[in-house]
């Protein structure tokens, strides 16, 4: 005897097979004892499988302030807080790069502005404050406290886009002051860049406009402040 | 601009979901509390494993908040929050298998599908079928879970996961081959 | 340009300070000059304003500092200070005219912290560390150092330098990164930006419309960032490399030329964009990208 195939079993199973098949392989389950049990085990397993599908589970556990721990921190952009001045003190003790999305404090003698971006939106403005960490003194590193999760606890509340707007228009007021001394192919090269990074961040205004919540946005948006001020800050170092 | 929802979800929902859009996290925590169950069941079992399952779930919620921008309400939130937990689900599959060059038309491990089968023997002869399931190769469990917990379709699956509809259609066969035996032994 | 031979300073009582001296006068012949200050104290600060022409600043082993070179006709060379640190260039015209190029070759201490500031000068230094700036002019440095800070509006940087902390800056000029940095953090505005090095730990690399490139491999430990608005980041990686990859962007393509798998969609239907995040053999090292809308080519080289 011609058993029914392994698809035809299947399909009789979950009820995909065609109609035509479907009838011949019935007919074969008439008269044949083992297909017929084959395919009665199948069905009781797919019987057990749609009665799961519906079924929830339950949790002993609540998961969401870990969840909201994660969702406030991911708001945090570090921005980089070093005023670009030279001076004789060897790079490694005056600062360390900041990365971004980091919370952990980089290096003992780092100053860091931790900062949110501000985000604007036409319904309700959600303003998320910026945390800014003190630095500690020179000779004696102080562990910055940790609260949940290992975040640094909040030492002062600035806004942030506060911060970024008074460093920049401290520079732009330096540089001001200065651009008659700089060299015409000096200012137009400064200008045709801050005019890439300007284009630059209103594009990501744009898209955080449409998608509020999007980290990657965010960082992006943190990274483009940081270009414009690392710019000026080599503007104003050319005079 | 605001999300139109579906028409069967309920107001508070919509509510919540308008309120979550803007960024109240509070409206989003109901949003959670409202769909966790399904979304934990979904990762249990796409898994096999509990530990994994709930760092999933936080996985999940946090990937919704970021892109709850991009819910437009043409499927219920229940629909689009699964969706999300699969795509973050198979993500996290592949980040974590050894060999991610190996993740595409690989054939069927009937040898792990039968160490799988033969485990039970050692244990109580009826296994509940969510201890069965965690027993499957991730593979075959990934497209049972998906076909016939889920109602996804072979295209679908072979889409999200890389593998061809026909190698997804083998796949589930054995992994129900597998259950049957595991269930009856 | 008539060369003119720069002077030379006989040292004096330990402690004096260093006469600031003018160029002598056109006419004279070139000579080797040779510089020999008093003792400068461990990580002295040397500031040098150097707006246009070559300067070339070695390490060296001996507790002076030595300036050779030629000067050009009418410039006026200056030098002043003591042994806790010395101060020297050429001037600036005060009617902002520019100024004629001079060379020169500067040998000093190794501990001592280099500032160097330029117009369109040429910088190269071995095994110095320091601030080094210029508004155009290209800087190379190379060799061991303890701490290197680059910037330049438009000028070309290249770093061949083996130090623990690296920062440089360029806007439009190219970017180029080998050596054996550790610590770095990297960043043009239009210009290319190439990674060659395979001893990156912590590594922070960014434009907003130049191509980032990174052909080195990374450590065990590393973590590397990579970060453009609308240049193209490009992984090219050894076949065989562990790392964990996180790959993200908005709105630009994200081609996987590495494995067979294929990135999760973008935000926005229809908008490009899309994420990939993937494990290379045993993990180890993480490498995240995110774009705007450059695009993101991950290759075997």
């Amino acid at each position: 005897m011609t058993h029914i195939t392994e698809d035809e079993r299947q399909g009789l199973a979950d009820g995909t097979l065609n109609a035509e098949d479907a009838a011949r392989a019935a007919a074969h389950l008439v008269v044949c004892e083992a297909c017929a049990a084959d395919v009665s085990q199948l069905r009781t397993l797919m019987h057990r499988l749609h009665a799961a599908a519906s079924a929830s589970a339950t949790l002993d556990e609540d998961l969401w302030p870990a969840i909201r721990d994660r969702i406030e921190s991911s708001k945090v952009i570090a921005l980089d807080a070093s005023s670009g001045t030279r001076d004789s003190r060897s790079p490694v003790a005056r600062r360390r790069p900041v990365w971004l999305g980091a919370m952990a404090v980089v290096g003992a003698a780092a100053a860091v502005i931790v900062a949110a971006v501000v985000l604007r939106s036409s319904r309700t403005p959600a303003v998320i404050p910026a945390v800014s960490v003190s630095p500690p003194a020179a000779s004696t590193a102080m562990p910055v406290p940790s609260g949940p999760a290992g975040i640094p606890a909040v030492t002062r509340v600035s806004d942030s886009a506060r911060a970024y707007q008074q460093q920049l228009q401290q520079l732009l007021d330096e540089i001001e002051m200065q651009r008659a001394m700089l060299g015409p192919s000096t200012t137009a090269v400064g200008d045709s860049d801050l005019q890439v990074i300007d284009h630059a961040i209103a594009e990501l205004k744009t898209a955080l406009e449409r998608d509020p919540n999007n980290t990657v946005l965010r960082q992006l948006l943190a990274e483009s402040y940081q270009q414009k001020l690392d710019l000026l800050r080599r503007l104003r170092n050319a005079s | 601009m605001m999300t139109r929802m579906a028409a069967n979800e309920d107001t508070a929902t919509c509510d919540a979901v308008h309120r979550a859009q803007a960024g109240e996290l509070g409206a989003f925590e109901s949003v959670y509390r409202t769909h966790v169950s399904a979304v934990l069941a979904l990762c249990r079992r796409m898994t096999g494993d509990e530990r994994e399952a709930r760092d999933l779930v936080q996985d999940i919620f946090v990937r919704a908040w970021e892109k709850l921008a991009q819910f437009r309400g043409e499927s219920s939130l229940a629909t689009w929050l699964h969706r999300l937990g699969v795509n973050v689900i198979l993500e996290r599959l592949r980040a974590t298998r050894r060999d991610a060059l190996r993740f595409t038309d690989e054939v069927v491990d009937d040898v792990a599908i039968s160490r799988a089968s033969s485990a039970a023997d050692r244990v109580d002869a009826r296994l509940d079928l969510d201890r069965a399931l965690a027993r499957l190769p991730a593979g075959a469990r990934t497209v049972l879970v998906l076909h016939d917990l889920h109602g996804y379709s072979h295209d679908e699956i072979a889409q999200m996961t890389g593998i061809a509809p026909g190698t997804s259609r083998a796949q589930l066969w054995r992994a129900r081959r597998a259950l049957t035996r595991m269930l009856n032994e | 340009m008539q060369a003119i031979a720069l002077f030379a300073m006989v040292a004096g009582a330990a402690g004096s300070p260093i006469a600031a001296l003018g160029a002598v006068s056109a006419g004279a012949q070139a000579s080797e000059p040779l510089i020999r200050a008093h003792a400068l104290a461990a990580g002295a600060p040397v500031k040098i304003f150097f707006p246009a022409g070559t300067i070339r600043i070695e390490a060296w082993d001996r507790d002076s500092i030595e300036v050779r070179g030629h000067i050009a006709q009418h410039e006026r060379f200056f030098m002043a200070g003591d042994v806790h640190g010395v101060k020297l260039g050429v001037d600036d015209h005060p009617d902002g005219s520019p100024v004629a190029a001079s060379d020169v070759v500067l040998y000093v201490p190794r501990s001592s912290q280099i500032s160097v500031k330029s117009v369109s000068a040429a910088i190269t230094g071995t095994s110095t560390a320091g601030w080094f700036y210029s508004v155009s002019g290209a800087i190379h440095l190379s060799g061991q150092s303890r701490s290197v800070e680059v910037e330049s509006l438009a000028g070309d940087v290249t770093l061949d330098v083996n130090a623990p902390w690296v920062r440089a800056r360029t806007g439009d000029g190219h970017l180029v990164v080998r050596g054996a940095p550790e610590d770095i953090d990297a960043a043009t505005v239009r210009g290319p930006l190439d990674i060659e090095s395979a001893t990156i730990v912590h590594g922070r690399f960014a434009s907003v419309q130049g191509d980032i490139r990174f052909l080195g491999a990374p450590v065990a430990n590393g973590l590397l960032e990579f970060s453009n608005h609308g240049g193209t980041v490009s992984l090219l990686l050894p076949r065989a490399v562990s790392a964990t990859l996180d790959l993200s962007s908005i709105e630009g393509p994200i081609e996987n030329r590495f494995t067979q798998l294929r990135p999760a969609a973008g935000a926005t239907p229809g908008s490009g964009g899309g994420t990939l995040h993937l494990q290379l053999g045993g993990g180890g090292p993480r490498l995240t990208v995110r774009t705007f809308k450059g695009a993101i080519r991950l290759q075997a080289r």
